[in-house]
């Protein structure tokens, strides 16, 4: 019952990460720092999710990466393309939406 | 001496595709360090730290499939349709035909029935095996070679026709194989099968009866073939196929147990060499079978 719960409160959020992603990384940042600062902001993920969606976002255009060797630890950079840029719009209005609807159905079925 | 994170880095990337593997290898190394840099910050010691760190990022195995590595199932749901499809197909399609042609074959080659059996089951087994055997694996190579499936649109019209057929082919096939082998059985032993009794060489079946009544046997039981071709032909058994089926039960075992009663079924002297309490059994099984044949035809017409 409560793994259940469990499960479909995960898949409520899962769509949610790109999205976040997306509008996190107008500004360049690498993998950890982007988990925390997605955490900090509230969205759930976890590192093993996130990572493999970064590369597979990139792979799509969504995103572009760059090598960052100034410092002594060499760090992927990852910032959102103009591509991603139209997909945030996109899914953003799309999240707008969706909220309405369930927010309409939500008072609906409490009055 | 290699640490816990290259082994964990290590098992992450294999079966990433080559040209990415070091890439992903250099990130996933500067994700870790920075995740154990930051829990030694908040107090825990360097080991504490890369333990917990490798501990959030969970089996390696699940992070290299998310990373487009190897996948963690054998064939994934997107060549399951066509691998089951064709998997079934050639199992029924391509084993009973090999098994009836080197029954066939057997048959011409004038060799024992039991031999014969034994020779298609084992022949029918190893095909079997085979075809699942290389089937599954050109699927599996498939499946991680990153094919793009080659699967049509799914339309309306390609689902099935709901049809009546009741009796398969598979049992009809089975009927008819052992309706001959019996038959065979028959024959061959006038001949081959010989006991040696009192010095001279006799059939097991008493000779004496060949005329009329085995002869007559053997016509029930090609009849009985003719019974399994139209029942299969007609899709399901009627009252009328039941019928005839239960003709062809009961004269099959009217002259089996006359003939078995009347102590003339066997070559007088032969049921003496078989160990005692053996053969009475065997002729409750015929009796079984026989009977349970001629109530699931009834049964079958009947339930519908």
């Amino acid at each position: 019952m409560g793994s259940n719960l469990e499960q479909h409160e995960q898949e409520l959020r899962r769509g949610t990460v790109v999205l976040a992603c997306l509008l996190m990384l107008r500004t360049p940042e690498y993998g950890y720092q982007l988990l925390e600062q997605l955490q900090g902001a509230g969205i759930e993920v976890d590192a093993n999710t996130l990572y493999p969606l970064l590369r597979r976002l990139e792979k799509q255009g969504f995103l572009s990466s760059e090598w960052n060797t100034d410092e002594a630890r060499p760090r992927k950079y990852y910032v959102t393309s103009p591509e991603g840029h139209v997909a945030a719009g996109s899914l953003s209005s799309e999240w707008s939406a969706l909220n309405d609807s369930l927010v309409a159905l939500m008072e609906r079925n409490t009055s | 001496m290699t640490t816990l994170t290259q082994r964990y880095v290590h098992a992450a990337v294999a079966g990433i595709p080559e040209e990415q593997r070091d890439d992903v290898a250099d990130e996933l190394n500067a994700s870790v360090a920075d995740a154990i840099d930051d829990l030694v910050s908040s107090g825990l010691t360097p080991e504490e730290a890369e333990l917990q760190a490798l501990n959030d990022l969970g089996d390696p195995a699940v992070l290299s499939e998310r990373f487009g590595g190897r996948p963690r199932h054998l064939i994934g749901p997107a060549y399951f349709p066509q691998y089951s499809q064709l998997l079934r197909t050639l199992l029924l399609v391509v084993v009973p035909i090999v098994a009836a042609a080197s029954l066939l074959a057997q048959a011409l080659a004038g060799s024992s029935p039991v031999d014969a059996v034994l020779t298609v089951i084992g022949i029918g087994f190893q095909l079997g095996v085979q075809i699942a055997f290389w089937v599954t694996l050109v699927f599996a190579l498939l499946e991680r070679s990153h094919t793009p499936v080659p699967s049509a649109a799914w339309s309306p019209d390609d689902l099935p026709e709901i049809t009546d057929r009741r009796v398969g082919l598979g049992e009809t096939v089975f009927g008819i194989c052992a309706l001959t082998v019996l038959i065979w059985a028959i024959l061959w032993q006038r001949d081959h099968w010989l006991v040696t009794l009192g010095g001279a060489e006799v059939p097991v079946l008493n000779a004496d009866v060949w005329s009329p009544w085995l002869t007559v046997l053997l016509m029930v039981l090609l009849a009985s073939i003719v019974l399994e071709i139209v029942t299969y032909r007609v899709g399901h058994w009627t009252v009328g196929l039941a019928a005839v089926n239960t003709v062809l039960n009961v004269a099959f075992l009217g002259i089996v147990m006359w003939l078995w009663a009347a102590e003339r079924l066997l070559t007088p002297g032969v049921a003496d060499l078989v160990p005692g309490g053996l053969l009475t059994p065997l002729v409750w099984i015929v009796v079984g079978i026989t009977v349970f044949d001629a109530v699931e035809g009834w049964w079958q017409a009947l339930r519908r």
